[in-house]
């Protein structure tokens, strides 16, 4: 039974390791698309535009993601540290982890579970919300390419140069909402860890005698 | 493992790491416990029988005694159950 808990709780692990390590990079370029965004609506508002009311909500925009990006980058970085020294311990095992072994691996995810379970939802609130943000501002973007008009019936590509930038934007918010959403599928499975550990305690409390006192 | 543990959480691994004789300072150092809590749950174990103290010289060590044994095997199953009947996560 070890053999086939021990590859599970390394796989578990591993697919929770490489999502947050996913969401620091994501976050770190949210807060560099954010910034850039930023100078970028408050250039274009000095450069006499004729739309600075679109200017103005696309700055918004990215100051919302900046912020996100920031809060995204923090919140990844507490899980990774907790995560990277339950991981140690069976990254370069290649003979079968010992009972003790996985037990204490277990033991420790859940109490690191168990202790940040609150930065966890914000994760979930914080991707969920970058993702929407960010989706707005790729949308945004992607407008600016084009001028013309539903009358004439033609659009023009203004710069291809801004096309990566939109794609890149777009990105963010797909990997975003992709990692909410794994997230809250995390965040479900072990809270019903947490309850069987929560009801087990009942059979210790039993074996241990301390019912009775 | 600084993190929120159980109490059922601590005496395993103060019961595991005591399987040969370990002295105070070393549980204590080992399970991530301050003095006064370390105190308190070597206490408790050795009240219930599942450490005792041998004091060889000037030397006191703990070690866990056959009762300490049902108690990790079963808190072994509990915790390894965890990963045998709930749908893991994967990517």
């Amino acid at each position: 039974m070890t053999d086939e808990i021990s590859t599970r709780f390394k796989s578990e692990l591993s697919s929770f390791y490489l999502l947050v390590l996913l969401n620091l990079v994501f976050g770190a370029l949210a807060m560099a698309f954010g910034i850039q965004f930023v100078i970028a609506s408050v250039l274009g508002l000095t450069g006499g535009q004729t739309t600075p009311e679109f200017r103005m909500i696309t700055g918004v925009f990215s100051m919302v993601c900046f912020g996100l990006g920031i809060s995204w980058v923090l919140s990844s970085a507490k899980i990774l540290k907790g995560i990277t020294g339950i991981r140690r311990e069976f990254r370069h095992r290649t003979a079968t982890a010992t009972d003790e072994t996985v037990t204490r691996g277990i033991v420790r995810m859940v109490a690191h579970y168990r202790e940040n379970q609150k930065t966890i939802r914000t994760m979930i609130l914080v991707c969920t919300l970058g993702g929407f943000c960010f989706l707005a501002l790729g949308i945004m973007n992607s407008m600016e390419f084009f001028s013309g008009g539903f009358s004439s019936g033609r659009f023009v590509l203004n710069s291809y140069l801004l096309i990566p930038s939109a794609l890149l934007t777009l990105a963010i918010a797909l990997v975003s909402l992709l990692s909410s959403y794994y997230f809250l599928h995390f965040s479900r499975t072990w809270d019903l860890r947490q309850q069987e550990t929560a009801k087990s305690e009942d059979i210790l409390k039993k074996s241990m005698g301390i019912d009775k006192e | 493992m600084n993190s929120r543990r159980t109490p059922y959480e601590i005496y395993w691994e103060i019961l595991v790491y005591c399987k040969s004789p370990r002295s105070f300072t070393t549980i204590i150092n080992r399970c991530d416990l301050n003095s006064k809590t370390g105190q308190e749950y070597i206490e408790f174990l050795s009240s219930k029988g599942y450490l005792s103290l041998t004091k060889d010289g000037g030397k006191s060590t703990y070690v866990a005694t056959e009762r300490a044994h049902e108690y990790v095997v079963l808190f072994t199953e509990i915790y390894q159950k965890l990963f045998d009947t709930i749908p893991g996560f994967r990517l």
